[in-house]
C-alpha cells in the first residue's frame, strides 16, 4: 500500500511538472486538442487513482475538472479564459494536496467549494458554435515514453560516493605501486582497473544530469500568472537546446533565474498601452534559452521591454557614493548595467509586490558567484535587456587552482583567475602604500593582499619569491592575492562544506587531492570582502593620467580618503597617520554617550568615528594618530582611495574651522589630526 | 525502537552519544587545519572519499585542551548529511538506553550545560547524554562588549 501511494505521488508530481507548460499553451490556443487531451488525462488519472486511496478532496476536485473538460472535448463548451483560470486553480490545489500527502503532512486546510463553483460559473455562458470534431474523432496520441526507472536519490548518491571512494583507493594503490622497484606484474591489471574506473566515473556523472527542461517547464506558468497580476501581456519562448545540467545545480540556479524572470516581466516589459505608444506589439516577448559551451552552461533571459536606463543608474551610483563622476565616465556599457547589482541601486520607480519580495539583484549576483558563475547584462534603452547567466556545467567538478601558504593547501576556482604574476623582473613592480601592497602590472595599479594575512597564517616564503594570483571578481573588480606557491591546475570534485565552517565566510566547499587529503576551497568573494577589496579596487587609470598632467613644481600632500561610519567621505593627511589597521570588534567598548575605546597592544586607546554605532562586523578598520598619551584611534567604514591634494587649494570653512581640500574635483573635509586628538581626549575624559 | 548509546570519556567524564547517528569510530591521522574556523573546529580529515569536519569536543565544551596526543580518537557522526569527527579522549562501550534522560538538577559547567540533553544511568555509572549538534556548533560567540 505504501509503495502504491509513493508511486501515485511520484506519478502525479511528474505529470504536474510536465503539465505546467501545456496549460499555458492551451490557454493561448484553447482549440489545441492535444493540449486539452493532456490536461484531461491528468485529472482523469488523479481521479482514477483516488479510487484506491481515501482522498475525497482530490476526488471531488479532479472529478469536477474532468467533467468540465469533458464538456469542452465534446464540444458542449468553449474553453474561455475563465474556464482556463478555474482549471488552473484546481490543478494548483491538487498539487498542494499531493505535496502534503507526499511529505506526510496534514492536508492544507482550504475550502475547495469555490474552486469547483468557479468551473460551474463559467459554464453558464452559452457555448459557441458546436465544435467540428466530436469525441469519436479524438485520436489516441502516441506518446513514446522512453524506458525509464525511478530511483531514490539516496541510492544514486551512494553509488556516486562509492565510485569516488574507489578513485581514492585507486590513487593510493598507484602510489604504493610506484614505490616498488622493477616489474611487479601488476601494471597491466592496474591500468585496466583505472580505465574501467574512469569509464564508470563518466557514466555516473551523466546519471546526475537532467535535461534543463525540468527547470524551464515551470516558467511559462510563472510568467503567465505574473503578467496577469500586473495586467501585462507576455509571450514566453523557451528553447532548452538539449542542454543537460547537474540535478543539484538545477536547485541552485532556480532562485536566481526566477528572480531575473520576475524582474524582466515586472520592470522590463511595459504595460500594453505603453508598448503601443512606443510603437511595439502589445504582447511582450520573453525568451529563455540555454546553450552549452565547453564547461559552461549559458542561460539567457531576453526581453523586448524598456531596457535599463544606464544613465540613471550611473547617476544614482554617483549620488550614493559608489563611484566618482570621473570613474563613471570610463565605465563600459556592460559595467554600467552591472551597477544594477549593487545593493540599494535599483532604477525601479517603485517597489512592486512582485519583484519587491525575495532577493535583490545583489543577492542574485552573489549566489551566482558562489557557484563560480557569472552574470552579464546587456541592455538597449527602449528595446530590451539581455541577461546572460554563465554557470559551470556541474556543481561538483570545478576546474581549480591549488595554491599554498606555508604547508597549507587551498583551492580556488580557476574561473576567477585572470593571470599569475611573479614578483620579479620587469613584469611587475610592488610598492607599499598606506600599509597595503600595490603592484603595477603593465601600467595598471592593483591592490594586493596576502592570503597568509587574511587567514592568519605564517608565510614561509621570502617576499620577493611570492606569486600573485590576479583575481577578477564577477563584478569586474580586480585584486591580487599573494601566495607562497601554486601547486597545480586540476579538476577537483568539490563537496559542500559543513555549515559551521561555511559560516566563517572564507570557504565554499571541500575537495580532496589525489592522495586523499582534504583541502578547503576558498570563497574568493569572501576573501576579497574581508580584505576590503570589493569596490575599493577599481581601475585608477583615469586618476593616474590626471596626476601626470599636474607634474608641476607644487608639492602635493598624500592623504588617505576614507568613508566614515556616518557615510561621508573624509581625508586625512598621510603624515599624521601612524598606522592603519584592522582589529577585532571584541576589543571594542562603546558607551551609550557615543564614546568608545579599543584595546591596542594591551592599552586602552580612545576611539572616535563610530558616532555611537556599534559595528556589526567582526573586525573594525581604524587608523591611529598621535602617540603615547595623545594616541587616538579613528574608525572608518572603508578606504576609498589613496590620493594627493594640493595644500594651496585648502580652504577653511565655517565657525569650527573645518578645512576642505580639493580631491578628485570635489571638496572633501580634511581631518586635522591634532584637533582630533585634542577633542577625542576631551570627549573620553568627560565620559569617565 | 531500541536506542543505544556509545559511551565516551571527555576530560575524565563519561558522556553518551546517540549511536543512531554514529557512522564509525576512527583514529585520525592527518588533519588539515582550516584557518579562521571557530576554535573548536580542528580542521578537516578524510573518511575515504568524504571530508569530515573535525570537532575538538574539549574545546567545544570549553574544557582545558588535552595534553599533547599523537593520535586523536574520533567518533564519526552524520548530521544533516555532513560528517563530523568528534574528537574524544577515550571510547568506552555501547550501552542500551533505557528510559528518558533525566534533567540535571545542578549547575553544570557552561560548556557541558549547553551540550547536555540530560543525565542517564548506565551499567558503568551516570553519564551525560550529549547533543551532537550542539557539540558541532561550539561555544556561542560572545558579543563584543
Amino acid at each position: 500500500m505504501d509503495d502504491l501511494l509513493a508511486e501515485f505521488i511520484a506519478e502525479s508530481r511528474d505529470m504536474l511538472e510536465a503539465l505546467s507548460g501545456e496549460i499555458v499553451s492551451w490557454e493561448a490556443d484553447p482549440a489545441d486538442r492535444a493540449r486539452l487531451d493532456a490536461i484531461f488525462r491528468f485529472v482523469h488519472t488523479v481521479k482514477g487513482n483516488c479510487g484506491f486511496f481515501e482522498f475525497p478532496r482530490l476526488e471531488a476536485l479532479s472529478h469536477a475538472a474532468e467533467d468540465a473538460l469533458a464538456d469542452v472535448r465534446a464540444g458542449r463548451r468553449r474553453a474561455d479564459p475563465a474556464l482556463v483560470t478555474a482549471v488552473l486553480a484546481i490543478i494548483d490545489r491538487i498539487a498542494e494536496i499531493v505535496e502534503a500527502i507526499g511529505e506526510g503532512r496534514e492536508q492544507p486546510e482550504s475550502d475547495d467549494a469555490p474552486l469547483i463553483a468557479a468551473l460551474e460559473g463559467s459554464a453558464e455562458e452559452p457555448a459557441a458554435a458546436p465544435a467540428v470534431d466530436g469525441p469519436a474523432t479524438a485520436r489516441k496520441r502516441q506518446t513514446a515514453t522512453p524506458r525509464t526507472i525511478r530511483l531514490p536519490v539516496e541510492l544514486l548518491d551512494r553509488v556516486m560516493s562509492g565510485v569516488s571512494d574507489m578513485a581514492v583507493a585507486r590513487n593510493d594503490l598507484a602510489r604504493r605501486l610506484a614505490q616498488h622497484e622493477g616489474e611487479t606484474g601488476l601494471e597491466a591489471p592496474f591500468n585496466r582497473l583505472s580505465a574501467i574506473l574512469a569509464d564508470l566515473r563518466e557514466a555516473i556523472t551523466r546519471i546526475r544530469m537532467q535535461r534543463i527542461d525540468a527547470l524551464f517547464s515551470g516558467f511559462p506558468r510563472m510568467v503567465r500568472d505574473l503578467s496577469h497580476e500586473l495586467g501585462k501581456q507576455v509571450m514566453v519562448e523557451i528553447e532548452s537546446g538539449d542542454v543537460e545540467i547537474d540535478r543539484e545545480m538545477i536547485e541552485v540556479v532556480r532562485d536566481p533565474l526566477v528572480h531575473l524572470i520576475r524582474n524582466a516581466v515586472d520592470h522590463g516589459i511595459e504595460a500594453p498601452a505603453e508598448r503601443r505608444a512606443a510603437g511595439k506589439r502589445e504582447i511582450g516577448l520573453l525568451q529563455i534559452s540555454a546553450r552549452q559551451t565547453g564547461s559552461e552552461i549559458r542561460i539567457g533571459i531576453v526581453d523586448d521591454g524598456k531596457g535599463i536606463d544606464g544613465d540613471k543608474l550611473v547617476e544614482k551610483a554617483v549620488a550614493a557614493g559608489f563611484l566618482t563622476a570621473d570613474e563613471a565616465k570610463v565605465l563600459s556599457a556592460r559595467d554600467r548595467n552591472a551597477l544594477i547589482c549593487e545593493p540599494g541601486l535599483s532604477t525601479a520607480k517603485e517597489v512592486t509586490a512582485v519583484s519587491g519580495r525575495g532577493v535583490g539583484m545583489d543577492v542574485v549576483r552573489a549566489n551566482i558567484e558562489k557557484i563560480g558563475g557569472s552574470l552579464m547584462i546587456d541592455s538597449t534603452p527602449g528595446s530590451g535587456t539581455r541577461m546572460m547567466l554563465n554557470v559551470p556545467l556541474t556543481l561538483s567538478i570545478v576546474p581549480s587552482l591549488t595554491i599554498g601558504i606555508g604547508k597549507q593547501v587551498f583551492a580556488i576556482p580557476r574561473s576567477y583567475v585572470e593571470e599569475i604574476v611573479r614578483n620579479s623582473g620587469e613584469e611587475m613592480d610592488s610598492t607599499q602604500i598606506g600599509g597595503r601592497e600595490f603592484i603595477t602590472v603593465r601600467g595598471q595599479r592593483i591592490a594586493c593582499v596576502g592570503l597568509d594575512e587574511i587567514l592568519g597564517l605564517e608565510s614561509t616564503c621570502p617576499p620577493e619569491a611570492r606569486l600573485y594570483v590576479l583575481i577578477r571578481l564577477v563584478g569586474g573588480d580586480l585584486f591580487g592575492l599573494a601566495v607562497d606557491a601554486i601547486h597545480n591546475h586540476e579538476e577537483l570534485v568539490v563537496k559542500p562544506i559543513a555549515p559551521v565552517l561555511m559560516a566563517c565566510g572564507f570557504y565554499v566547499g571541500t575537495t580532496q587531492l589525489d592522495d586523499g587529503s582534504p583541502v578547503p576551497m576558498l570563497d574568493v568573494s569572501g576573501v576579497a570582502r574581508s580584505a576590503g577589496m570589493i569596490r575599493e579596487v577599481k581601475d585608477r587609470s583615469l586618476r593616474k593620467e590626471r596626476r601626470h598632467d599636474r607634474l608641476d613644481e607644487r608639492v602635493l600632500v598624500p592623504a588617505l580618503l576614507f568613508r566614515g561610519f556616518d557615510g561621508s567621505e573624509r581625508a586625512v593627511e598621510m603624515d599624521s597617520v601612524r598606522r592603519i589597521e584592522k582589529l577585532p570588534t571584541d576589543s571594542l567598548r562603546t558607551a551609550a554617550g557615543g564614546g568608545a575605546q579599543i584595546v591596542i597592544d594591551g592599552r586602552i586607546v580612545p576611539l572616535v568615528g563610530l558616532g555611537g554605532i556599534a559595528p556589526e562586523s567582526e573586525e573594525i578598520n581604524l587608523f591611529r594618530v598621535g602617540d603615547g598619551e595623545d594616541e587616538m584611534a579613528y574608525a572608518y567604514a572603508s578606504i576609498v582611495d589613496l590620493c594627493e591634494f594640493d595644500p594651496a587649494d585648502v580652504v577653511t570653512e565655517g565657525r569650527d574651522g573645518q578645512r576642505l581640500a580639493l580631491i578628485g574635483g570635489r571638496p572633501v573635509e580634511l581631518f586635522d589630526a591634532t584637533t582630533l586628538v585634542a577633542s577625542g581626549v576631551a570627549l573620553s575624559g568627560a565620559e569617565i | 525502537m531500541d536506542q543505544s548509546l556509545l559511551l565516551v570519556r571527555i576530560c575524565g567524564e563519561l558522556a553518551g552519544i546517540d549511536s543512531a547517528i554514529i557512522r564509525s569510530v576512527v583514529e585520525l591521522e592527518a588533519i588539515t587545519p582550516v584557518p579562521r574556523a571557530p576554535e573548536h573546529i580542528a580542521g578537516l580529515a578524510a573518511l575515504r572519499s568524504r571530508a569530515m569536519t573535525v570537532v575538538d569536543c574539549r574545546r567545544s565544551l570549553e574544557l582545558p585542551p588535552l595534553e599533547y596526543a599523537t593520535k586523536s580518537l574520533a567518533v564519526v557522526v552524520e548530521v544533516d548529511e555532513f560528517l563530523y569527527a568528534l574528537v574524544v579522549d577515550e571510547v568506552e562501550e555501547v550501552v542500551p538506553l533505557d528510559g528518558d534522560p533525566t534533567e540535571v538538577r545542578a549547575d553544570l559547567l557552561p560548556g557541558w550545560a549547553r551540550a547536555a540533553l540530560g543525565m542517564i544511568e548506565t551499567s558503568v555509572g551516570p553519564a551525560l547524554l550529549l547533543d551532537s549538534a550542539m557539540l558541532i556548533q561550539g561555544p556561542v560567540k560572545r558579543e563584543a562588549a
